[in-house]
């Protein structure tokens, strides 16, 4: 005889918010962290916005403050944040699919290696007609240090795909982990330290290209510095052109101490936090 | 007694045209037996256990086995990222068991092997000894009556070796489960299994009972004969 079915759990606050996970039961803890992370990244998100709707240019390079050089830091900080997120988002899938199966690999390596080998600046004055044709400047630099980061993150998260051992592919399947759940569970922990060494990679590319990127009006046909977009790029290349010395070394040493800050706060922590997801 | 796994006539190969890397192979393993298939590398005996394992299938013949078994790898093939306790509950996480079942299972098979002081340490900080034991606690927690093992001492130091086939043959008895092991140490199989089936270039060659009481010792002149028999097969 059949057993009479069990009667589903009654629904209450409580019980939800300790659902069980695959891997945790989640806490009230993790529902505040969730609500707070999910108001900065409104808060992020409008003040980029609006960044971006009214960005910020030079106009005269002989007044510059000291205000201006923190303004450049936080402009420069924001586009290369913007480009990073968007390069990890659209480099992981892309390296999943590339590193997906031999065959794949076999037939889209090469299109991505031709694609990684072409120089970002060479199209960039393409890019900048194109976005300033819609007055999107910031568009135009955020978009060339997306690509001068994806590729780096694509190949190494590549690399990392093909040293998951065998044993754990087999494991895997054994335990009949497949599709969403080994993507999650197994894969995406597995090329953590790869993201995180392809993301050092993609950021040092990116503070060498976004000296460039932020210095529009040299693309623009009769273009004047008030094209340019405010950053410790534009900054520099400007300020070493007018001749302000001062500028110059204030806005290299503010590139240095962001590139610092953000080495021993977050690249080093991060370095050693993926060590627990190598395979011996 | 019933078979949980039967081999019939089973060829394996990897390659178009075919190079048959395990052929004519029949094998009938009885419910709660410890088998195990000894070989020289390369003989084919991980693709055999692969098949039962469902990693690989067969290129012709039939295979009758449990829908899913527990496994135990040469490597451990522990999730570096979860700990001791989540790799073990995972498994059986897998299995859509319900979570206070997933949490019954952890418990009891961690305290099989030992280790249940240990299940908030990650793999890196135990020994090896201590990882195969999580690895065995993991292929229990699926809940199948039958129990693979991919050389699973082979990467061990002798002493490790000793200690754990005692607490192997604990855990068989305790389970009854049907355990198929595979190895490339002679005596290893002879201290543990039931039968001890041969493997050269591909073909099961012969199956040697091992009619010892067991605990079995290497001192035993028995035992020795037994070794010897399984070596002279394979030479």
């Amino acid at each position: 005889m059949k057993a009479p079915a069990k009667p589903a759990a009654r629904f209450t606050v409580r019980r939800y918010l300790r659902r069980p996970h695959l891997l945790y039961e989640t806490t009230l803890a993790h529902h505040l962290v969730s609500v707070a992370v999910a108001i900065v990244l409104c808060v992020v998100i409008v003040v980029l916005g609006v960044h971006f709707a009214n960005p910020k240019n030079i106009f005269d390079i002989n007044k510059i403050s000291f205000r201006d050089v923190l303004t450049a830091s936080a402009n420069t900080f924001y586009r290369m944040l913007l480009a990073y997120l968007l390069a990890v988002v659209a480099a992981i899938p892309l390296a999943m699919v590339i590193g997906i199966s031999a065959k794949v690999q076999r037939l889209l390596l090469p299109i991505a290696d031709i694609l990684q080998s072409v120089p970002v600046l060479a199209f960039f004055p393409v890019v900048v007609v194109f976005f300033t044709a819609y007055h999107a400047f910031e568009l135009a630099a955020v978009f060339v240090i997306f690509v001068s980061m994806l590729w780096n993150i694509v190949f190494t998260v590549i690399g990392g795909l093909q040293t998951i051992p065998d044993d754990i592919k087999s494991a895997a399947i054994v335990f009949n982990v497949t599709g969403l759940e080994k993507f999650w569970y197994i894969t995406l922990p597995a090329v953590v330290p790869f993201v995180v060494t392809g993301s050092l990679l993609a950021w040092a590319q990116g503070w060498t290209v976004v000296i460039v990127a932020e210095v529009l009006h040299t693309y623009i046909p009769h273009g004047t510095l008030s094209q340019d977009l405010l950053g410790l790029g534009s900054l520099m290349v400007d300020s070493n052109a007018g001749g302000q010395t001062s500028v110059f070394v204030a806005t290299l040493v503010a590139m240095i101490l962001l590139v610092t800050v953000m080495n021993l706060a977050v690249w080093q922590p991060l370095l050693r936090f993926s060590q627990r997801f190598r395979f011996d | 007694m019933g078979s949980p796994i039967v081999f019939t006539d089973v060829k394996k190969s990897y390659e178009s045209p075919p190079v048959f890397v395990v052929h004519d192979f029949s094998l009938s393993v009885n419910q709660g037996e410890f088998f195990c298939l000894v070989g020289a590398s390369g003989c084919g005996k991980s693709t055999v256990l692969k098949m039962i394992a469902g990693i690989e299938t067969p290129s012709t013949g039939t295979i009758a086995k449990p829908d899913h078994v527990g496994m135990v790898f040469q490597s451990n093939a522990l999730l570096p990222w979860l700990t001791v306790e989540a790799n073990v509950a995972f498994a059986a996480r897998m299995q859509k068991f319900e979570e206070p079942k997933v949490k019954q299972l952890t418990a009891k098979y961690l305290k099989m092997v030992h280790l249940d002081a240990f299940g908030g340490k990650y793999p890196r900080e135990l020994s090896g000894g201590m990882r195969q034991r999580v690895g065995i606690a993991r292929a229990l927690a699926v809940e199948s009556e039958v129990l693979l093992m991919d050389e699973p001492f082979s990467a061990l130091d002798p002493m490790i070796c000793e200690e754990l086939y005692a607490d192997l043959l604990e855990i068989w008895g305790l389970t009854k489960k049907t355990i198929v092991m595979i190895s490339h140490h002679y005596e290893e199989a002879v201290t543990l299994a039931d039968r001890v089936g041969i493997m050269k270039d591909g073909e099961l060659k012969q199956i040697v009972p091992i009619d010892l009481p067991r605990p079995r010792s290497e001192d035993d002149p028995a035992f020795t004969q037994q070794v010897k028999k399984i070596r002279t097969c394979l030479v």
